[in-house]
This record gives structure tokens, sequence and C-alpha cells, in this order.
């Protein structure tokens, strides 16, 4: 089950040595260089030329090291820095076997087992980068190690857990306890470490750099992996400009931009005396106000899987409308050292074969054929955010679907102004325009709703995010995620009218990304990522008042009677329900409360994985359904959706949902009710959900009832012609009508004339009986 | 580029006049052809018009206070970066500064009515308006920082700069309001300093005051703006340095920049390469940084005077980065007349170290003498000496005694393991003990869990 036909496996092999000659390209330390002109000893590795990242705006590359490791560009290597082990180079290739060729990847099961290690046909001490341990051992004794005993037993002992394991599954992870000299190496080499101390001088370094043009705007880099020990970074606000980090322990570091946060970076930090990358023993992970798990934990294991997936474009989910897939993501076939909870050694001998076989991976996307049976209405609007165009730089484009025949329109990628990063959307009451944001920039920009042609961008400030309308007015607003304010603009986006402060005086920006708006339009809501709360505006005065969330809060969705608002915390892996007037959240026990915490992780053990029913993690979108009956979550860490019934507010079920799952919007359904469109980043597909199939106002019920892929096929209307990742990073999701309370009492007569009494009324049904 | 280069004074005005909507144009024209009678052959743009007010704008907590300022064509204003989290601000749009670190300052004179739109490079929401005159307020509201150009040509109608750069005023001498910066943690505090163009320029206040070392115990020290040891001049390798100083001191002096490669002539040896500062002259010394980590200024007359208190801390941030550590400290071992002080003061009063278990905490030493050496020791862990006189060592190496001779600095690495109150301190016991318990060259490394 996990071989893929042998024309893809070779093709990979052939992609792999492709990327391998590139890889004499030193992102690490290859070449050391004297800190200081006066001191002319060679240093030890890993100082010197740090891990550079450069932020970018494009697609897979947002964290770039400018070297391709095994599909991502967001991979580094380096070592702890150990007195009398300068002389040993560092080969990143080595160290994460691309040196061993691409046929590690995937390998396919033997009669339904695992291969064992020393069946592979390559050498194991070079697979267990157990060559390398020995040159550090030998470069630790210096001149007069062969008169060392420790030095020899360490080498005796080396050679004794390569054989032992050899006859251990590749996919496996061993506990070094569980083999007869695991431990006494361990020891060991502890004895030969101490004879070449780390140099408490030197650390490696991450940089990063953020500038123009590859980031066209503000990012922040904020640890979100780090070993207990280190120091993790991060900024009070977005920046333009550098950053750097000191990677002071081994084992695993990763960041990520709290505005985006699917830009990641990562570097493993390796201590050369001991076997395998070393992944740390214990770690900081940035989740639910910030964890401390050993390095086997489940949660790293799942981040680490996630980093891979979403870094290397070669591993996002590629459906078809016709045609079974084959989807068989892979890792750097390296081997790591992990802790278990009793701080014991771990060794995975390789990290693909590992997560292959822990994440059940290898499988085959089926050809998408399902439609729903009844028609939408009106129209929907995709950003489908990681396309590749001809005719600009920067990533995506918007597509338009037609879902009364369920094909794809049209796709504006808006090559004459770079269009840079669309995001989110929304339309104005005569549905003339869609709103675009440009998430990448400081753009907010106007097209024709049906033409697709330009109409006007205006800066509005760095990374817009998300926009809607003002239902009382028509103006709109488009929160600035790298800022400190919501700006609203004149209905077309002709003028900045006002800017919103969305903190109080004094503080740090509050960086809010996808605010909602009550159907009066009197109340704005946002969800702040620098400020973990969010504000509610009283949007005539402008005045404010904060409500503390948990970690990261990235979106919020609204009661279409203003009573309640959703927030989805991203890093809190959590829902905060917050009353907007009286107690309107329902607590466990069925009273009704102010505020309430959904924590969707309540059914997952971080540290074993073990689970005890469904659960989301990393949520994004959380839209409310225009009848006020459920809020969908999208989930990216999970690939699925949380179902809330509003009415208990606990999660009722989950559903199936792809890779990088991201947004939700409802439009309406003919004939009454309503559908939920979802996208998914790092899958091409639209998923069409019907919330209540048998109409009893419960989502007990709720389904998927069609998928299909948004690329742009025969038939679609272009701007520009794509490039790579076609149908690619679904993000926003406007289906047009508007059908929200507030919105679709100002649908235009001819959207009008085409929904049902109960859909002009959404929370008013007794006029239509 | 305000900031290195003054405009062409009637380019200057040709774009203000050009840019300027009709009445603006004309009550400008009226307002130089009034000017250029009533002072002729007076400079259009004066910096300094009599009267002048000089406004300051806080850049604190990623905003400019205020962020709306009026004033009056000819006045100045001062950009002072306030925060206290290390971020660094730039001013751009119709005023170009160069990076302004926490402490810096950078000002305009703003000769021209008009409104002016400003915004940060590092952080773009950071917006800011300066309406000069009568001017009227910007056609757009919006404030938006002209970042990239709008395809669709957003309201390009802010005016025209016409700024011109200007030095600290003359008015402030070293000794006039001695300034300091931020407070280390250690007993020191940073230097503080104006950027001119790309020159950093510090201001040191030589001068005679009461000093107390411990409690109760006051000595007539000399100190360099008010303080001992001097405040710290921190820079980056490559910057250029000048360094103002004032001697207010009863006798004659020079400062010397120890470990510095420079020009023979900044080398600040009286008699040798330069005359010596007489009490109540300033001298300027301006060098650029190329020998990097830790090393010292002080008086290079009379071994008294660097036992009165005339030293520094002269550190030097490498390109590639500094040592790597959670905790960066200074101290700087005196023995003259002062007594027997860790950064200016003996113990009891000798600032506490901080740090918690496991982080790694780097002090710099710094042997000030005059006259003796220290075998400085650390109680609870060895620490590792990373670097000699600013060299970082290629084999660093473990001990838990360090002998600092007058003139040396040693960098120093170590990470407590236990929490608690544990020494750093001279081993000469007589520097270190008296009768009722620690005294003088010792400090305490508070290490919390």
């Amino acid at each position: 089950m996990h071989s893929p036909p042998r024309g893809i496996l070779a093709a990979r092999r052939r992609a792999n040595r492709r990327r391998l000659a590139w890889l004499l390209t030193p992102i690490l330390v290859f070449v050391t260089i004297g800190v200081n002109p006066s001191s002319s000893n060679a240093l030890p590795i890993g100082v010197g030329t740090p891990v550079q990242f450069t932020l970018t705006d494009n697609q897979g590359a947002w964290f770039d090291t400018g070297a391709t490791l095994f599909g991502t560009r967001s991979l580094g290597v380096a070592v702890t820095p150990r007195t009398k082990l300068a002389s040993l180079p560092l080969n990143t290739d080595t160290l994460l076997n691309g040196d061993l060729g691409g046929g590690l990847l995937n390998l396919p099961l033997l009669n339904g087992d695992a291969p064992l290690i020393g069946s592979l046909g390559v050498n194991v001490n070079s697979l267990l980068n157990l060559d390398q341990l020995n040159s550090a051992v030998d470069a630790a004794g210096g001149a007069l190690g062969f008169l060392n005993p420790t030095i020899q037993r360490a080498k005796t002992q080396i050679n004794q857990l390569s054989q032992q394991l050899s006859t251990v599954p590749d996919s496996s992870a061993t506990p070094l306890g569980s083999l007869p000299v695991g431990l006494d190496l361990m020891r060991t080499l502890k004895e030969v470490a101490a004879l070449a101390p780390t140099d408490l001088s030197l650390a490696p370094k991450a940089k990063f750099a953020v500038a123009a043009p590859a980031a066209a705007s503000a990012h922040s880099v904020t640890s979100l992996i780090w070993p207990v020990g280190a120091q993790p970074i991060d900024q009070n606000s977005a920046f333009i400009g550098n950053a750097e980090a000191n990677l002071t322990e081994p084992g695993l570091y990763a960041w990520a931009c709290k505005i985006h946060p699917y830009m990641l970076g990562a570097v493993v930090v390796d201590d050369p005396l001991t076997p395998g990358l070393d992944f740390g023993k214990k770690l900081n992970v940035n989740v639910k106000g910030g964890i401390v798990v050993p390095s086997s934990a489940d949660v790293v294991q799942e981040l680490v899987q996630k980093f891979f997936r979403i870094t290397t474009p070669d591993n996002w989910q590629v459906y078809s409308n016709t045609q079974t897939k084959n989807w068989n993501p892979y890792y750097p076939p390296a081997p790591i050292l992990e802790y278990d909870a009793n701080e014991q050694p771990v060794i995975i001998p390789s990290l693909d074969a590992y997560y292959n076989s822990k994440f059940t991976e290898g499988v085959t996307l089926p050809a998408l054929t399902q439609r729903p049976s009844v028609p939408g209405v009106g129209e929907l609007w995709v950003d489908t955010q990681m396309e590749q165009y001809a005719g600009k730089v920067k990533s995506g484009a918007a597509t338009k679907v037609d879902v009364q025949n369920w094909t794809v329109d049209r796709k504006v990628a808006l090559p004459q102004i770079n269009l840079n990063n669309p995001h989110n959307m929304w339309s104005d009451r005569d549905g003339k325009y869609i709103y675009q944001t440009e998430w990448f920039s400081d753009r907010l920009t106007v097209f024709d709703r049906t033409t697709g042609k330009l109409v006007r961008t205006i800066q509005v400030g760095p990374d817009p995010s998300h926009v809607m309308t003002r239902t009382d007015t028509d103006q709109l607003h488009v929160a600035i995620n790298a800022g400190n304010a919501v700006v609203e603009l004149s209905p077309g986006a002709k003028q900045i009218d006002r800017r919103i402060l969305v903190q109080g005086p004094g503080q740090t920006p509050a960086h809010p990304h996808a605010h909602w708006m009550s159907a009066d339009g009197h109340t704005m809501v946002t969800p702040n990522v620098n400020h973990n709360n969010s504000t509610i505006v009283d949007v005539p005065s402008g005045s404010i008042q904060e409500v503390q969330t948990e970690q990261l809060p990235i979106a919020t969705g609204m009661m279409p009677d203003s009573s309640k608002y959703y927030v989805a915390n991203f890093l809190g892996q959590s829902v905060s329900c917050i009353s907007l007037d009286g107690p309107a959240c329902h607590s466990d026990s069925g009273t009704n409360v102010g505020y309430k915490s959904i924590n969707l992780w309540a059914n997952y053990d971080m540290v074993t994985g073990a689970t005890t029913g469904g659960f989301g993690g990393l949520p994004i979108q959380i839209p409310v359904s225009p009848d006020g009956n459920v809020a969908f979550v999208a989930n990216t860490l999970t690939s699925n959706i949380a179902v809330i019934d509003t009415k208990t507010d606990k999660v009722i079920k989950y559903l199936p949902c792809d890779s990088g799952c991201h947004g939700i919007n409802f439009g309406a359904k003919r004939g009454g009710g309503y559908y939920a469109y979802v996208s998914s980043k790092f899958a091409n597909t639209l998923a069409v959900i019907d919330p209540d199939p048998n109409g009893d106002g419960s989502p007990a019920d709720s389904t998927i009832v069609g998928k299909m892929v948004l690329d742009s096929a025969a038939g679609t209307a272009v701007d520009d012609v794509v490039t790579g990742y076609n149908g690619m990073g679904g993000q926003g999701v406007l289906p047009y009508p508007i059908v929200y309370n507030g919105w679709v009492q100002n649908a235009t007569p001819e959207m009008a004339d085409q929904l049902t009494c109960a859909q002009l009324n959404p929370i008013n049904q007794g006029v239509c009986e | 580029m305000s900031d290195t280069t003054a405009p062409e004074p009637f380019a200057a005005l040709r774009r203000a006049l050009s840019d300027a909507s009709p009445p603006v144009r004309r009550l400008m024209l009226i307002g130089v052809i009034a000017l250029s009678i009533l002072v002729p052959g007076a400079a259009l743009f004066a910096p300094k018009a009599a009267g002048a007010t000089n406004h300051t704008i806080a850049i604190k907590n990623f905003a400019f206070t205020p962020d709306v300022l009026t004033l009056a064509p000819g006045d100045t204003v001062t950009f002072v970066n306030q925060e206290t989290d290390g971020t660094v601000h730039a001013i751009r749009g119709d005023f170009t500064s160069p990076d302004l670190p926490p402490g810096a300052s950078f000002m305009v004179t703003v000769a021209t009515a008009g409104s002016y739109n400003y915004y940060c490079s590092f952080h773009p929401y950071m917006t800011g308006i300066i309406n000069a005159g009568t001017a009227p307020p910007s056609p757009s509201p919006s404030r938006s920082p002209s970042v990239s150009p709008s395809p669709s040509g957003s309201p390009g109608t802010s005016p025209s700069p016409s700024v011109t750069p200007t030095t600290p005023p003359p008015g402030s001498a070293p000794c006039d309001n001695p300034a300091l910066g931020a407070d280390q943690g250690d007993g020191t505090r940073l230097a503080a300093y104006n950027l001119v163009g790309t020159v950093k320029v510090f201001k040191l206040c030589m001068s005679q005051t009461d000093w107390e070392v411990s409690p109760g115990v006051v000595k007539q020290a000399y100190t360099f703006n008010g303080i001992v040891p001097g405040p710290t001049i921190k820079v980056n390798e490559g910057d250029q340095v000048r360094v103002i100083v004032q001697n207010d001191l009863p006798e004659h002096t020079a400062v010397h920049w120890h470990g510095m490669q420079l020009p023979n002539a900044q080398d600040g040896v009286p008699d040798i390469t330069q005359p010596h500062i007489m009490p109540g002259n300033t001298y300027t010394y301006e060098w650029t940084a190329k020998s990097t980590g830790t090393h010292w200024y002080h008086s290079h007359m009379g071994g008294g005077q660097v036992g009165r208190g005339l030293y520094g801390a002269l550190l030097v941030t490498p390109t590639l980065g500094d040592i790597a550590a959670d905790k960066h400290y200074t101290i700087e071992i005196g023995d003259g007349s002062n007594g027997f002080t860790f950064n200016g003061k003996s113990y009891p009063a000798t600032v506490p170290l901080t740090a918690s278990v496991n982080q790694k905490v780097h002090v710099r030493l710094i042997g000030t003498g005059p006259e003796m050496i220290h075998p400085m020791h650390l109680h609870g862990v060895p620490f590792q000496v990373v670097a000699q006189d600013g060299n970082k060592l290629a084999s660093p190496y473990t001990v838990d005694t360090l002998n600092v001779g007058v003139g040396q600095t040693y960098d120093i690495v170590f990470q407590p393991k236990e929490p608690g109150k544990w020494l750093l301190h001279c081993h000469i016991f007589s520097h270190s003990e008296g009768p009722n318990g620690m005294i003088g060259l010792v400090t305490i490394i508070n290490v919390t869990p």
C-alpha cells in the first residue's frame, strides 16, 4: 500500500538526483570563517556562516534558504560547536542522507512488512550517520586518542550499534534502551563529550531577512519550536528588516510568521557526538500558550510532518476531477535522535520511513466526481493563492466557480499590477465589484465582478488580510494584518475614510486578521494575532473594548442576531465564544455564560498521540451559518472541519477536509438552505458542505455533498497563463450573492429573485409563513 | 537624502512652489519676497531662524507621539527612539533618517510651510504628519505610506521636502546637559549618541563629581558624564565614531581608546599624538571602529585620573555577531583612590547580576587598575574564557579563577546550575573581605530557577 507506481518512483529518483547536484550550495557552514580577523585559528563548525533565511512571497519558499533539501527550501542544518571538532566537515547532504541517492524515499513494504535497515542496500553506517559519529569521536580523542580507552570503547560500541540496528525495521522508532549496546554507548559518548566541551561563546545562528522585492511587505519571525535551554525569538511588531536567533542548544528549531502562519522555517542543530540528527531532549512548542514536551511527543511529529507537507510543494495534494491520483509525501531519509517521556533516547533510522508508516502515507486520492445534486445560487469566488502565472512574479489569482454547472469560470490574476497573494474578498451592495486583499503587499485591489477587469488599487497598509462591507453605508473595512488598524474605505474603495485603531494608546500593534461585522454594521470584532485578544469596535464612534482570547486568534464569525461571536485560536487549538449583549454562550453544563473556550484538543494527548474522539488543530476560518444554526471551523493541522452546534457551543462532529484546510463561507442553495464552500491551501480542491440536508435546523446531519478541483481548464476565462500549482492555495471564499443577515436584505433584485423568502429573512422567518 | 546633503535651496523652492496649491504658492511667494527684503543677504533657508522652536517626536510602542504635529516654518523637530525592547526605527517619506536604534535621535529643520508625511520603513503602518505654518492639511486623509507606487496613481500630492540637515545645536556642548543611555543592569549605563549622517556622535564631559562608592562613603571622583565608570560606548564594527570631549576638570588631560586600531592622531596620548586638552577646552576624536570585542577608554594622564574614575567600557560588536549569551554584563574593576570597586561601587553597593539556571551569562571583565592584578573567582560553576583583549580565543578554556591585569579585558561565559546567591569576587582576601564580612571587589549573581 505504500508503493507508488514504478514510474513515479523512478521520476522522483531522477528529480532527487537533480536536486542533489544543487546541494553543494552551502546553506550550512561548509567553510569556517574566523569571527575575528585577529584570531587566525579555525573555529569550530557552526560558526561563521549562519543559516540565512530570506522571507519571500513565493509559493512554498516563504522562508527561503536558497537551496532545496528534499523538496523544501525552508530547512537548514547546523552543528553544535565543540572544541577540538573544528576540523570536521559539515555536509548537510551527508547528514540528511542526500548522498545516498533518492532511492531511500517512500520505500515500499516487503510482504506487508517494513524492510530492515540492513536490507536496504546502502552502507548502514552512512545511513545512520555513524561514520560521522566515528570521525567526531576520533577528533575528540585528539592525536593520542588511540591510547584513550574511552575513545576506543566508544568506537567499539558504535560498531555494535550499527550491527544491532541493521535488524530493526526502517520505519521504526527504536528506544536505544532496547538494544544491548544503546545506553552504554550514550554513556560513553557523554564521557567523550567531556573531552570536547561545547564552546560557550559560539552558537550557530539563523538569520532572517525581510526586504523587498522578495518580500513586498512586513512579517514576523516567531519561535514555534525550540529546545529547552535555548531562547525563543519574537518581535513586538511585524517588521521589514533583519532578525536573528542564536541556536545555543542541539535540537529542532522552527519559526513561523505570526501574520502568515504557514510561513515556516526550521533548522536542526546536530551535536556531532550523538548518533542521528538531534531533535533535542525536551522541546518548547509554542501552542496552547506554550508547552514543554519530549522531542518524541506526537505533537512534535505532527508539526514536523506539516512543515514538510507545507514547505515541500511536491507534497501538496493534487486532485483530478476525472482520475485517481497517488499522494505519497516524502521526508529526508535521515536518522533522528529523539527522547521519550522518560528522557530515554530513541533512534529513528529514517524519518521518511517512520513518517510514512506513522501517518499511513501513500494513499490514492479519488477522482472528484461527486457534485451537489441541487445547484447553488449565483457564483463563488475562491482565492487560489499559490497559483503561479507567466505574466507576473507574485503568486495567486481569484478563481470564479459556476455553482450551477460546477465548473471553473474565470481566473483573475491581474498580471498588470503583479497581484500579490490575493487572500480574501467581499463585494459591494450592487455586486459591481470584487474587493480583493493582497495579503503580502499593502494594497486592496478592486476588480469588476462581471468582467474580471481591474478597477483600481489603493494602498491601505501592510499585509491587508480580510475585507467586509458595512451593511448600513456600504463602506468597506480592511484589516491591516501587520498593522494596528482596520481601514474604512468609501464604497468602491475610492479613498480611505478612516483608520479605526483596534488597540489602546501606548500598546504595540494588535495585528488584526479576519474581522467580522454585525448585521447592522454597528459592531466589528477583530482577532488580534499579536495580542492574543479580540477587539470589539463600536463602528460609528470607533471606540473599542478588548476581550482576552487564547493564543493567536486568527478568524471570527458572528451570529446573525449579533448575540455572540466565535474566534478561532490558531495556536491555542481552541475556539472562543464571546457574548456581545448578555451571556449568550453555552457552558458544557448548559448554563448561559459570557465567555466559553472550546478546546479542540480535549480528545488528544499531545505526547502519546492517543485520541478519545475527533480533534482539530490549527483552526482558521469560522463562519456561522446565515440562519445561526452552525459554525464550521476549518482546521489546517488535522485537515478536517469541526462542526459546532451554536445551541450548545460544543463540537458535535468532524468532517473531512484536504491538506491545509483553510477557508469557509456560506452561500445560498437553490430552493432554500445553504452550502458551505471550503478551500484548502495545499490542495487544489473545493468542497461543498450541506449543513442541514434534512432541514430540521440541526447540523447533526451536515455532510459533504460535492468536491471539485479549482484548476484552470478549457473554457476558463483568464487574464494570464497559469504555469504552476494550478488550482492550488485555496484561502478566501466569497459566495455571491452574500446571504448573511444584513447583507442579504440588500441583495440586487436579480439575485433576490433567486432566493427564497427564508433566505431573504434569515432570522425572521416568521414573515414567510 | 535630507540627512546627508543639503538640497540646493532654489531647487527646493522651485519644487515647493510647483507642488503647492495656487493659494499656497501665492502665500509662499509673498513670504519669500518678504524674507528677502527683510533679511538681505541672509540664507533663504537658514536652519535656525530666530525664535525657532525645537519639537520632539517620541518613537515609542510602535507609534510617533504626537503623530500629527503643527509647527512654524523654521522650527526643528527631533525624533527620538524611546523603545525599550531594542526595536530599530527609520524615518522615510518626506524625511529620511538613518536607522535609529533605541536612544538614537534624528533632527530635521522644517524650513518651508507645507504638510509633510512620513512613516517608519521597518513598520510601515507607523505614520505621522508634520504641518508647518498655515499650510492646509494634507489632502490625503489616508496618510498611507508611499512604499510602492500604486498603479492607479494614489494621490501623490505631498509637498516636496525642503528639509535641511542639522548637526545638534551648537549650544549643546558635552557639559551642558550630559546625556546617558540605558541602564545595563550591572551598574553601567550606555552612552547616548546622535546620528549625524552616518556618524555616531558621542559627547563626554569630564568633571569632578561627588561619588558615593558605598553607603556613606563619598569620594571626590573624576567622571565622564557624572558617573563611574563612564558611559559604555557601544558601536558596531565599521561604525564611524565621533567623540566630543569637554574638559571641566581642574587639570589637563586626554582620552585614549584602548585596544582600538585607529589613526595615530586619534590615539589620545597627550604631548605625543595630540596637545593636552586644557581645562575648559573641548577636543574631538574621530575614528572608525575596526577592533572588535571588549575594550575600554580612559584618560592617559597621570594614573591618578583613571584611579579617580576616568574610564569606561568601549564595546565593538562584530559584524558576524556578538558572543552568544542570554545575559551580557560588564564589570570594570578599579583599585584607585575610589577604593576597590566594581563599576564604581564597593560591596555592598555593587549591583547584583541576575540570571536564571542554565542561561548563558556573558561577563566582560575589564581591569582598569590603575595598580593591581585581581584574580577573579566565580562561585558555583567554572566559567569559560572565550576572549582576551577583545580577541576571541580559538580554543576557549575553563577555569574558576582568572587573573585580570591592569589594561586587560576578558570575556567569560558560564551557565549557572543552581539557584541562589553566587559570588563573583577578587580572590585577594584584602580586596574582598573585611572584619565584618565581604567588602570591596565583590558582587552577587542572583540565580533564579
